[in-house]
């Protein structure tokens, strides 16, 4: 049987700039950055997978993997050939339409390479027929798309000094972006911009201000030095502004914030950067002297809404601290914030957007039980936008709390430096099998909400808390994985579940949609595994 | 950071220090060591597993005497060295001495605590166990081997005397209520959205979709009978020297 589309799958890739930009509206067939657009909103506009005939999804291919990593990554889908990275760092070429591999490359790790939360990696960048990695040896490395092998690398920190890289970079014209994980680690965070070709660094807007730039006085005695303010989850870009926005980590030591006295710029914030020069254009700080670890490490959203009569480029952003923002993203101005889960640490937010701290909701020595726990209401994984629903998804964990411990923590090179710990019931990153603890220690829920007021529309409640991502279509469906190992479909208008299959493995990453000859399909990793979905021939 | 060959080196000297052994003993273990294990695990360990190793949802309890990766010296040492693959337990490039100086804290947590020793008769304490409490602990009930380097003389003999009072979560009993009538009640053993897992009365195992279920009820008493009133004092003092003799060392 000859397949007579085995030609598409040959081309080269040559993605450029302009097919990134225009890649929601133009390519719904391709997935050609993490988020799958420059806009973030993971929704898709393919229609051919309808909740009429969802129920009737065939499992297509599963790609397995021998590494005992999570995987988070998304894969990028060009033209019929399928790019990921296999945990934690090597880079498989897949036929998208049956699974099979063309290429692998594989990375060799050194010892001592330090990321807090698992040998992870988000994903890869491509831009004409390069693709970019960046590896926990906190270097990046460009890849012939076609034939996998290595162009160049970069040192882009020292993985000595406990700097990794596991954020997806983002390919911005002719630079590909990205920034450290190590906020538990006593690093300072950066985003970086190199050249695409040659791989030179051309500029780094760094995290933590340093003595004479704005922002450093916000940093008590010598606090700065090992500030943290990571920056490991790709972030957005608007190319009318020319604006791009990432969000920055948690402050060191992560539960020891009188080691610290200010609000800690720019720490768990948002910012708004030049992609040429790498200035810095404006700043929002969701948690200042942030004391519970809540990362602003979450997917910028950009939508345009009808903000109080007229058209409004705004900025969703459903926050690990509890709280649901919107931001004016040409400027930084807050328009609304309101919280969507239980918190107990702010009584709420004044004017300016800036959390009413509940005194003594702060890590103590004997701990102290705070909502939500240390993972946050959210956290990383990928909310959705859709503009023919106007609502706002995200995957939430509720009723969660955390006993928040403290200590004094001197920084030593290599080592932990949190300054604290925290305990919760709940498994903090992985799935944990059979389920024994108690019902009442956190749950998950899918939630929409109403950006325009902050207020839930509807909610899809699981047992267990989630780490996936969710991805919205133009026919009206959201799709799902879970911590427990379902996947599953809902209607995005009302929650109401469609159709489920158990693939046993935990999704900590953002199922993708693609399609090849306008037959669409649905691939998502579940354990160590990627299942790819589509309609019956 | 301590380069990884004289890592090496400094692992290869505690190791080769064996005696007719099989698996290796720490020979750091003196109180200085202690004190310098404490603060190692505190900057290198807590921010996981706890500051006093009660656990976290980052990484399981050190406390409990019981080791998943082997409870052994040479054991411990590798697992800290080597980290656990598949999980964010990572390697930890320390030198010999501060590896072996963490395993020697690790015995200090599932032993902190004890400043009391049981007063009763352990061998007429085995005899009672025997006969009153092997048949469900030897199945159902949870496993008693080494409890004596996890639980205080007070909890063994609150768990004796009020089983109630604390049941941890892995055996409480849910009591469903199917749409066809049907009711049955046995030990919780997995859940998620759709299903729930469940061990019954006559110890078959049973999974049923929660759109079968009418009614689910928790219940969060014990199926373990409290012996207050079918064990003299005398009779519970020696139950209870019998259990905390048997603490495992080497597992």
């Amino acid at each position: 049987m000859i397949l007579p589309l085995a030609l598409t799958a040959s081309l080269l890739a040559q993605v450029t700039p302009d097919r990134i930009r225009d890649a929601q509206t133009k390519e719904p067939q391709n997935w050609l950055t993490y988020n799958g657009s420059y806009s973030s909103t993971h929704h898709s506009i393919l229609k051919e997978i309808t909740p009429a005939n969802v129920a009737k999804l065939d499992l297509k291919w599963v790609w397995q993997s021998n590494s005992p990593d999570k995987i988070e990554a998304a894969p990028l889908v060009v033209d019929g050939v399928m790019y990921f990275t296999d945990p934690p760092n090597d880079v498989v070429a897949l036929d998208a339409r049956t699974g099979r591999v063309f290429w692998r490359y594989t990375h060799t790790l050194p010892a001592g390479v330090a990321p807090c939360c698992g040998r992870v990696n988000r994903g890869l960048a491509i831009h004409g027929n390069t693709l970019y990695l960046g590896t926990l040896d906190a270097r990046l490395i460009a890849i012939n798309a076609s034939t996998g092998r290595k162009l160049w690398e970069t040192v882009v920190a020292d993985y000595r000094q406990s700097y990794s890289l596991t954020a997806a970079p983002l390919v911005i014209k002719d630079k590909v972006l990205i920034g450290p994980a190590g906020g538990e680690l006593g690093i300072r965070g950066f985003v970086a911009a190199y050249d695409t070709a040659t791989g030179r660094e051309v500029w780094r807007f760094k995290t933590i201000p340093e003595k004479g730039e704005p922002g450093h006085e916000t940093w008590g005695g010598n606090s700065w030095i090992h500030g943290g303010g990571p920056i490991w989850l790709t972030g957005s870009y608007d190319p009318e502004l020319n604006l791009t926005y990432w969000g920055t980590g948690n402050p060191g030591p992560d539960w020891n914030p009188t080691m610290r006295p200010g609000d800690n710029l720019y720490t768990d914030s948002v910012i708004a950067l030049d992609p040429d020069t790498g200035k810095l254009k404006w700043h929002f700080q969701f948690t200042p002297n942030d004391g519970l670890d809540f990362d602003a490490a979450q997917i910028p959203v950009l939508a345009d809404l009808e903000w109080k009569g007229r058209s409004r480029k705004t900025m969703l952003w459903g926050n690990r601290n509890g709280f649901f923002y919107v931001l004016d993203r040409a400027t930084g101005e807050y328009l609304l914030g309101k919280p969507f889960v239980k918190q107990t640490w702010a009584t709420g937010l004044d004017e300016r957007g800036r959390p009413m701290k509940v005194t003594g909701m702060t890590p103590s020595a004997k701990g102290t039980l705070i909502m939500p726990g240390v993972q946050g209401g959210t956290n990383w994984y990928a909310p959705s936008y859709s503009p023919l629903t106007k609502l706002f998804y995200l995957t939430t964990w509720d009723d969660y709390s955390g006993v928040y411990y403290s200590w004094h923590q001197d920084y030593e090179p290599g080592k932990w430096f949190a300054g604290g710990s925290v305990r919760a019931d709940v498994p903090a990153v992985r799935r944990v099998e059979p389920k024994t603890w108690p019902s009442e220690a956190a749950y998950g829920a899918i939630r929409a909400l109403d950006p325009l007021t902050g207020q839930r529309v509807w909610e899809y409640k699981t047992t267990d808390v989630s780490d996936s991502g969710l991805l919205t279509t133009a026919t009206n469906l959201l799709f799902s994985g879970s911590r427990e190992g379902h996947f599953f479909a809902l209607d995005a208008t009302n929650g109401k579940l469609l159709w489920r299959r158990y693939l046993g493995g935990q999704t900590a990453a953002t199922p993708i949609t693609w399609a090849i000859e306008g037959r669409q399909y649905i691939s998502v990793p579940s354990g160590h595994a990627i299942f790819t979905f589509g309609l019956p021939d | 950071m301590v380069p990884l060959l004289a890592t090496l080196v400094l692992l290869a000297i505690p190791l080769a220090a064996q005696h007719g052994s099989s698996t290796t003993v720490n020979p750091y273990t003196k109180p200085d060591d202690i004190a310098r294990g404490a603060d190692l695990y505190l900057k290198q360990c807590a921010g996981c597993h706890g500051p006093t190793g009660q656990g976290t949802g980052a990484g399981p309890a050190l406390n409990s005497g019981t080791f998943r990766h082997g409870g052994s010296d040479e054991a411990l040492f590798q697992t800290i060295a080597k980290g656990v693959p598949g999980t964010t337990m990572p390697a930890f490039a320390l030198s010999g001495l501060h590896t072996w100086q963490l395993v020697t804290h690790l015995r200090q947590l599932s032993m902190a605590g004890r400043t009391t020793q049981a007063t009763g008769n352990p061998t007429a304490g085995e005899a009672l166990f025997k006969s009153n409490c092997l048949n469900c602990h030897s199945s159902n009930g949870p496993d008693l081997t080494g409890i004596g380097n996890r639980a205080s003389l007070a909890g063994l003999r609150q768990s004796i005397l009020q089983p109630n009072d604390t049941v941890p979560p892995e055996y409480w009993r849910v009591q469903l209520t199917l749409t066809n009538g049907q009711t049955l009640t046995g030990t919780r053993l997995n859940e998620d959205t759709h299903s729930i897992q469940l061990r019954d009365n006559r110890n078959s195992l049973q999974s049923f979709a929660k759109d079968q279920i009418a009614k689910l009820d928790w219940l969060r008493t014990s199926p373990m009978p409290s012996f207050e009133n079918k064990l003299t004092p005398t009779q519970i003092d020696d139950l209870i020297a019998y259990l905390v003799s048997t603490q495992r060392e080497n597992q």
